[in-house]
């Protein structure tokens, strides 16, 4: 059983690897290039899987999912504990959430390593 | 006293026994200089309505009973000046996040109980010691100041009636017993540093605060409970010992 400090200390850490990803995305967007450019390039679909042929881009994607999933449902496990309060309600908020935490993580890193597959050709 | 007008006061008043909520009453209380809400409370009591319940005892800021909530915020009876308030209407109501007993009275049974949790006393690893203290403990100036502050609270609970998470999570210590906390963990002359930390360190402990810091913006006493709460959480993440 993971303690509640080591929760709160991996939340505050994704928390800033999210702001840190955020910031380097927007930072990419509007600095690489005139932003009407970029923006094609996001239109682009093939163009976005070729994003996932970079297998560092890719992982720095995944750790992103890691990071997003983690945070969002820690912080609805802690919305859920104070709307109320019981050992079995609080069993169930830790079990469901888990699963489908892992459910979207799974699901995500099946579809960057596609993606990253059908970038490498 | 030359009479300044009057002012109207808004009640609260519930009885168990015959009301299934609330309801407001209202009273007019003369205006005079230096008038209190606890004194126009006390005039009502005395003069108008003599079944009024609220608590109060030494109508100077020091004992803490005499909280309640007067226009929308927590504050004490007896420090409240009527006109500081700046308004032609006061309303009085209990203190929200306690369960309510009579009118303005309310029960501090738990939150007394989530005080006592906290081990609000020095804790020496000698047992014997810790029974039969043997000698004064000495503590330099700065040591004292590591918890000083912490120490001048008066348990009114107006920092639980006006935190947002204690009003949600009942299990939640709230701010007056997490800054009792971290007035002895910070206390030199305490030995239990670790054994306070992990009374906090759960699902419904000190992670809960949101830092709304409302506590602090109500005491009475200029504690800082949001500023014990950082610390603590400060000790959890890095260690270290004060």
């Amino acid at each position: 059983m993971v303690s509640e400090r080591t929760l709160m200390l991996i939340h505050y850490l994704t928390g800033i690897g999210i702001l840190i990803a955020g910031a380097i995305h927007i930072g990419t967007v509007f600095l690489t290039a005139p932003v009407e450019e970029n923006l094609q390039f996001s239109n682009s679909p093939f163009a976005v899987i070729n994003v996932y042929r970079n297998a560092i881009l890719a992982a720095s994607l995944e750790a992103l999912l890691i990071m997003v999933a983690f945070h969002g449902f820690n912080g609805l496990r802690v919305i859920l504990l104070e709307l109320h309060q019981s050992p079995r309600w609080e069993r169930a908020v830790n079990w469901v959430l888990t699963v489908i935490a892992l459910v979207v993580i799974i699901y995500g890193t099946r579809t960057i390593l596609i993606a990253h597959l059908i970038a490498q050709g | 006293m030359e009479k300044q007008g009057e002012v109207i006061f808004k009640v609260f008043r519930y009885d168990p026994s015959r009301d299934r909520e609330g309801r407001f009453q209202t009273y007019k209380v003369p205006l005079v200089k230096g008038l209190t809400v606890l004194d126009a409370l006390i005039y009502i009591k005395e003069n108008l309505d003599p079944t009024l319940s609220m608590r109060y005892s030494c109508r100077m800021a020091s004992c803490g009973s005499c909280g309640m909530t007067i226009n929308g915020l927590p504050r004490l009876a007896c420090y409240t000046q009527v006109r500081e308030l700046n308004s032609k209407v006061v309303v009085v109501e209990p203190l929200a996040n306690f369960p309510k007993l009579r009118d303005l009275a309310t029960d501090f049974d738990g939150f007394f109980a989530k005080h006592r949790a906290m081990k609000p006393y020095l804790i020496r690893q000698d047992r014997e010691e810790q029974e039969n203290p043997r000698d004064q403990y000495r503590q330099s100036d700065e040591e004292l100041l590591q918890y000083l502050q912490f120490a001048y609270c008066i348990k009114c609970g107006l920092c639980y009636a006006a935190c947002p998470v204690a009003a949600t999570d009942k299990e939640f210590p709230g701010p007056q017993a997490l800054a009792q906390l971290y007035r002895y963990y910070a206390d030199s002359r305490d030995q239990a540093e670790g054994e306070r930390l992990e009374i906090v360190d759960n699902s419904h402990g000190i992670w809960r605060c949101h830092f709304a810091a409302s506590c602090s913006y109500v005491c009475p006493k200029g504690v800082d409970p949001a500023l014990a709460i950082q610390l603590l959480r400060k000790a959890l993440l890095f260690g270290g010992k004060r």
